[in-house]
């Protein structure tokens, strides 16, 4: 049991690549923290370079009390799921399992006990003597983890341990992964790219952009406050809507592309004066409403039975929009709708660098 | 795409069974041959039927060798070929395996210029160094010897080049897992890429041992003492008897007893050949 602790992080590749630019944060004890972002945003960099399979340029990794940048994997006490679960094909799902504690010469008793615990937590012990090709793909995962566990390490690395799932599978292991991380209490950095995946399981969340922690906190308060356009854009599902806009001087009203006139309940104290900027409000957060002022000309209607997502543009201009309404409105193409947003849950930010305006 | 014709299926088998036909009929001449005595051979009609004298043939050039070309039994040449043809395929695995293994997975200076040397030794075959290995192996005092067979044929660019390849297309993620397993370099390689490699090895071996065992100028030059004679020298020195009728039972018997053991080992390692050359799924 110990905290991570990743201080002031930098990555330079060879080639000159940038891909981590300073990053900082410390996983509580027992903590899941999740890493998420887009591919190629740096996450799985910075879990490898917690891992000791990359090198840190710049910055300070700690482990426990242990500083371990210049440590190796094995010495640094942590044990990794890999997304494609990297089993050695050759050996029983016991030998995987205990091959890591022969290599640091764990008494054969002590590693029977471990493996078959493990086994028994994942309810894989009968199991345990078939090879990896021979098990389903729900069942390598869980090998992975067992894996993982046998070593009682101080932190679980996950590399995006459940993208070669199919989705029903995913949801299921993401629930059992949740619940072991629990049970066991053991610190844990999960990577993926599924925001889903992400908002569920995080106890805190890091959003990653171009090598950057746009923003870290709880999924809630990230869900609820995204502190850039970027945040916002990619927490959430579907996506926010973003309208361009314009702000009245005292940040009172806000005049949209589509000519409507939004009256803001909480002012935006920055804009002292006019200023352009960008509105950002969550498709579940828009409802239909007679007396509402945005218009949407509908395109596109997909009903989900319990809700319909509506698609289209908004009115005066060509900002595509997508509702998300519970049950099933009567709504077809080519309507016209009056939109209302929930006042309180909009969003709004700088329409240079995307940092939201408060 | 498969077709169901049924002249399809007869062609076919008709075009294969003459294939077949056309391969075999050479080596059961031979081996009809060999168990005739010398005259019926003299004669003008070839027999097409095994003959009465298998054992006598067989029996007398295993033991004491054939009559005006040497006099080293076959059975001794033989374990010759079969020493020399085990060291060239496991020297050749052996060498090759950890020299790929050192160019795939560590990065030291110059690894790309080894690759490229060791890669331009594929345009040198033993035939156009054969000069320059020869001073070597004589220098060295290695003629007459099973090291001088064996060693220079050892180095192999190609069965460098295969292991390459082959580590090359094994999951990086085998080698992280197996670093965060507290594997050092050496456990890596013993215990997760030399097993995934076996089928290649064995693939190897077949090729590399029927490469030993065929080759015929190398100990033609290096070997001057008939105690290191090998076997398919044997064959062209009973061919090349001066002053007297060549006995072809007793080299057909010699034909056929060196084809024996390549058809041995091509036979009992046929299914893990077929695999090493065929199997894509890691």
């Amino acid at each position: 049991m110990s905290e991570v602790l990743i201080k002031q992080i930098e990555k330079v590749y060879p080639n000159g690549f940038h891909a981590i630019h300073g990053i900082d944060v410390t996983i509580a004890d027992g903590e899941l923290l999740v890493l998420v972002g887009p591919s190629g945003c740096g996450k799985s960099t910075l879990l490898r370079m917690v891992a000791g399979l990359e090198t840190v340029t710049r910055g300070e990794i700690r482990i426990g009390d242990q500083r371990v940048n210049e440590l190796e994997p094995a010495k640094r006490n942590i044990a990794m799921v890999f997304q494609n679960y990297a089993l050695y094909p050759h050996m029983s799902c016991y030998g995987n399992m205990a091959y890591g504690l022969r290599n640091r010469r764990t008494p054969k008793d002590e590693i029977e006990r471990r493996v078959h615990e493990a086994a028994r937590i994942l309810e894989i012990e009968h199991l345990l003597e078939r090879k990896p090709r021979q098990l389903s793909g729900g069942q390598r995962q869980r090998v992975a983890m067992g894996r993982a566990i046998v070593r009682e390490p101080a932190a679980f690395l996950f590399d995006e341990p459940l993208s070669n799932l199919d989705a029903k599978l995913r949801v299921q292991m993401r629930l059992e992964i949740k619940r072991l991380q629990r049970k066991l209490g053991t610190t844990s950095i999960y990577v993926t790219h599924d925001q889903v995946e992400a908002m569920t399981l995080a106890d805190r969340l890091v959003v990653m952009n171009e090598g950057v922690a746009d923003q870290i906190g709880a999924p809630l308060d990230i869900y609820e406050r995204p502190r850039t356009r970027f945040v916002a854009g990619f927490i959430g599902s579907p996506a926010m809507n973003f309208i361009p806009c314009t702000l009245a001087a005292g940040g009172r009203t806000a005049r949209l592309d589509g000519a409507a006139e939004l009256v803001l309940e909480k002012p935006i104290v920055s804009a002292s004066q006019s200023r352009p900027a960008v509105l950002g409000v969550r498709p579940e957060q828009l409802g239909i409403d007679p007396q509402g002022t945005l218009g949407l000309y509908v395109e596109l209607v997909e009903p989900l039975g319990a809700e319909t997502l509506l698609h289209g543009k908004l009115d005066g201009g060509d900002t595509t929009l997508t509702v998300r309404i519970a049950g099933t409105p009567k709504v077809r193409p080519e309507d016209r709708l009056n939109l209302r947003a929930v006042p309180d849950q909009l969003h709004f930010f700088d329409a240079e660098n995307g940092v939201r305006l408060e | 795409m498969v077709e169901n014709r049924s002249w399809l299926t007869v062609v076919s088998h008709v075009v294969l069974i003459l294939g077949v036909l056309a391969m075999m009929l050479p080596v059961w001449i031979a081996f009809v041959a060999s168990t005739h005595a010398a005259e019926d051979l003299m004669s003008s009609r070839v027999p097409l039927w095994i003959g009465d004298q298998f054992l006598q043939n067989y029996s007398a050039a295993l033991s004491s060798g054939v009559k005006g070309a040497s006099s080293a039994p076959l059975a001794h040449m033989m374990l010759n070929s079969l020493i020399m043809a085990l060291s060239i395929a496991i020297g050749k695995i052996f060498i090759s395996i950890l020299s790929a293994y050192a160019i795939v997975y560590f990065r030291f200076p110059l690894r790309m210029t080894c690759f490229w040397i060791i890669f331009v030794t594929l345009m040198l075959p033993v035939e156009v160094r054969i000069l320059p290995t020869f001073q070597v192996v004589a220098n060295m005092g290695l003629l007459n010897s099973y090291v001088g067979l064996s060693l220079p044929l050892i180095a192999s660019a190609t069965a460098t080049f295969l292991f390459r390849q082959f580590f090359l297309t094994v999951p990086d993620e085998y080698l992280e897992a197996a670093r965060i397993d507290g594997a050092g370099p050496w456990q890596f390689f013993k215990d997760i890429l030399l097993p995934l490699s076996r089928t290649n090895i064995a693939a190897l071996f077949v090729i590399l041992f029927i490469y030993g065992w065929n080759q015929y100028l190398w100990p033609l030059l290096v070997t001057t003492d008939e105690h290191y004679y090998t076997i398919v020298m044997a064959i062209q020195r009973m061919v090349a008897v001066p002053d007297s009728e060549p006995l072809w039972h007793m080299i057909m018997a010699t034909a056929i007893l060196a084809m024996l053991p390549p058809v041995i080992v091509v036979v009992s390692m046929q299914k893990l050949f077929v695999k090493g050359l065929t199997e894509t799924e890691k």
